[in-house]
Order: structure tokens, then C-alpha cells, then sequence
């Protein structure tokens, strides 16, 4: 196995290396591990819409992104250390979670941490989540990756999921919320950074020394590109929710991949439902399309249809 | 020749599984080896290949649907 060192906060780079790797690099086995600014991460088939709250989300700015693995919806910051493993997976001898949970696991008990696997694939500290799995299986190589709850804000991550009173009907995968808990509470010595953490889970995981493999310049043209094409777009991100319906009290919303394709609201003019058919369902964009009809009401409006 | 496609087990505790996203569509020609659908089950998302050359005549599942362990997904019709 060979270790591929990730220096970017960039969630859309960081996830565009690892899907580069899982498709390019066959010839071996590999370790990433990298950090992201603050972000939202979906998994693969969900509805963002039905995730997060959007207009919190939109104004702050924050970053949301898709993974190509499945599971539910995860906030990162650099308090939360996500490592990859992408290895070859044979048909007749599937890898599964426990392949990749173990190793982490047996480095986190040598860091006096009480680890113990938790439901198929998460890693808990008696009742509360340190990390949470997910893969993508293609061909016969598997990406397994997951977060290390390190020294993250957990507080964020409430503020900016899902809370509404309208009724979503769709058939995507849904996140399950789980407690969680920071590995560095737990930790005998406390003094521990980011840093020492990383430095200790590497030198658990190659106990002869690492080996490393450097991406070449080819390789980050190739990532770039693969990251402008597809996980920065909101195509991938927010277009790939799959359709869904939105109501409360009369008002409903049909959603096709972030498109509205019907619109019942009884608050609204005619002029206004047309106008909003066939546009993209984000709160900026509907603030934006809104404003030259309602003015200074637009917001009130707007609010009401999230 | 028909060749019926089921929802695979892929994992020892798998019983079933969300047939995610069709790549290929009713009336499409398959070969061996493209990938058909994938399916989410347990936080994986796999890609399930076809093992013929032929016609994807019939579908049964939509995009989303939980479907339960060797279930007919969809049908292959080939000349051979």
C-alpha cells in the first residue's frame, strides 16, 4: 500500500483526487488522508433539498458537495481527519467494512482510545460516533472512506440540516443521525494536535516506514479538471437530487434533478408561478426571480417555499 | 436467450437494496461488462455489469425502489 499525501482544504479537489485515484491508480493499494474547510458532504443518491436547510445553507456560504459513496449527510471543518483506502476487490472475495475498519481501529485503541465497531460501519466510543463509512464499488477496485471526528465544531452541523414543516416526498436515501463525540476528549494525552494525530495514524497503518506516491502535474491537470467538470458544478451537487415533491398546507412544488417542473401556490400571482417553472430551486435563485414582482415581500414569499 | 438480472447479494448480511440509478435504459443494446445499474445497500454503492451481450427489454424498478435480494430487476434478451 502506498501513502498519497493531500495538502488542499478544498472539499471539490479532495474528493476529485479521490475518485482520479480509485479510477486511475490500479496498480496498487492506497492511503489518503485530508482535511476540508468547512463543508456539507452528501452521499451519492441523496436530496439535498430534503438535507439541509437551504436558505441557512445558501447565506452562509457554505460549501456542499457529493460523494460518489453512499450514506447520509456529514458536515466537515478541519477539526475531522477523512481517510481513503482504495484497494483491489476481488469477485470471489469481496472486501468488506471490516477490512478498512479495523486497521483505524487497532491505531485508535494504540492511541488509548476505547474504539469499537458500532452497525456495519461506524466507529463509536461506547453510545457516540468517531466515524462514520461509506464505499463505492466499481469494476474490482473499492474506495472505502471515512471521517475521524478529531476536534470537530459539532454545532454547525446542526444549524445548517434540514428543519422544516413542509412535507418532502422522495424516494432517496435518507441520512440516520447519530450522537457524536470528539476523538481528542477521549484522549489520555490532551495535548495531542491535528497533526500528532495524523502522524500517529500513519505510522499505526505502515509499521515499516510509508510509502509514498506523489501525484505528478499530469495527474493535478487531469483533477482539476475533473473537479471543474463535475463535483464544483451545481449539476452534480444539487441537480443530481432525485425528483421530489414539496407541500404545505396548498402549496406544492414539483422537482425535477433542481428544476421546478410544478408549481401550485396560492400566494403567488400567475406571472409568478410562470416564472419560476423550469428555473433552478435555490433560495438566491428564487430571491433573484421574485424581487421584480413582490419587492420587499419577496423574502416572506420565498420562505415559504422551502 | 433471456437472461433475467436480479438484484445481486453483495455482501453476507445484505437482504436488500436500493437500485439507485439505471445507466442503461429499456431498449438499449448491452455489452458484456457495461454497467447496467448501481445499487446502494449498507452505505455502498456498487455498479452491477451485465454478464451477456444483448437487449435490455424490460425494466421492473424505478430509480429508488428497495428491491429484496435475487429479485428480477430487468431483462436481457441476446441471440444466442
Amino acid at each position: 500500500m502506498k501513502y498519497i499525501e493531500l495538502n488542499s482544504d478544498d472539499i471539490f479537489l479532495n474528493l476529485a483526487t479521490e475518485e482520479y485515484v480509485f479510477h486511475h491508480f490500479t496498480d496498487d493499494s492506497y492511503l489518503l488522508l485530508y482535511k476540508n474547510d468547512n463543508a456539507i458532504v452528501l452521499g451519492k443518491y441523496q436530496n439535498i433539498y430534503q438535507e439541509i436547510n437551504v436558505p441557512a445553507a445558501e447565506i452562509s456560504g457554505i460549501k456542499v458537495a457529493r460523494r460518489i459513496t453512499g450514506g447520509g449527510t456529514v458536515f466537515h471543518d478541519s477539526g475531522n481527519l477523512n481517510y481513503s483506502f482504495i484497494a483491489e476487490n476481488e469477485k470471489a472475495r469481496p472486501l468488506c467494512y471490516d477490512d478498512f475498519l479495523f486497521p483505524v481501529i487497532d491505531a485508535l485503541r494504540a492511541m488509548g482510545i476505547d474504539a469499537q465497531k458500532r452497525n456495519a460501519c461506524d466507529i463509536a466510543i461506547g453510545d457516540l460516533k468517531i466515524s462514520g463509512n461509506a464505499q463505492s464499488v466499481r469494476g474490482n477496485r473499492v474506495l472505502h472512506h471515512g471521517t475521524l471526528l478529531f476536534d470537530a465544531d459539532m454545532e454547525k452541523l446542526h444549524r445548517l440540516l434540514k428543519v422544516t414543516d413542509a412535507v418532502i416526498e422522495s424516494k432517496a436515501v435518507a441520512s440516520v443521525p447519530s450522537p457524536v463525540t470528539n476523538i481528542r476528549k477521549h484522549l489520555k494525552d490532551t495535548s495531542m494536535t491535528m497533526t500528532d494525530f495524523q502522524s500517529a495514524l500513519l505510522s499505526h497503518i505502515f509499521p515499516s516506514g510509508i510509502s509514498y506516491r506523489k501525484l505528478t502535474e499530469e495527474d493535478m491537470q487531469q483533477i482539476r479538471h475533473l473537479r471543474d467538470e463535475k463535483y464544483h458544478t451545481w449539476e452534480w451537487n444539487w441537480g443530481k437530487s432525485p425528483r421530489f415533491t414539496i407541500h404545505r398546507d396548498n402549496m406544492e412544488l414539483s422537482i425535477e434533478h433542481g428544476i421546478i417542473t410544478h408549481c401550485h401556490v396560492p400566494a403567488i400571482s400567475s406571472e409568478a408561478t410562470d416564472a419560476l417553472l423550469g428555473q433552478r430551486y435555490g433560495y438566491q435563485n428564487l430571491l433573484r426571480i421574485l424581487s421584480p414582482i413582490y419587492g420587499k415581500d419577496t423574502e416572506t414569499i420565498v420562505n415559504q417555499l422551502f | 436467450m433471456k437472461q433475467v438480472i436480479t438484484m445481486p447479494k453483495l455482501s453476507a448480511d445484505m437482504k436488500k437494496g436500493v437500485l439507485a440509478a439505471w445507466a442503461k435504459q429499456k431498449g438499449d443494446t448491452v455489452k458484456k461488462g457495461d454497467v447496467l445499474y448501481e445499487v446502494e445497500a449498507a452505505k455502498v454503492v456498487s455498479e452491477v455489469e451485465a454478464t451477456v451481450d444483448g437487449v435490455l427489454t424490460e425494466v421492473y424498478f424505478e430509480e429508488g425502489d428497495e428491491v429484496d435480494v435475487d429479485t428480477p430487476v430487468a431483462l436481457i434478451c441476446s441471440e444466442q
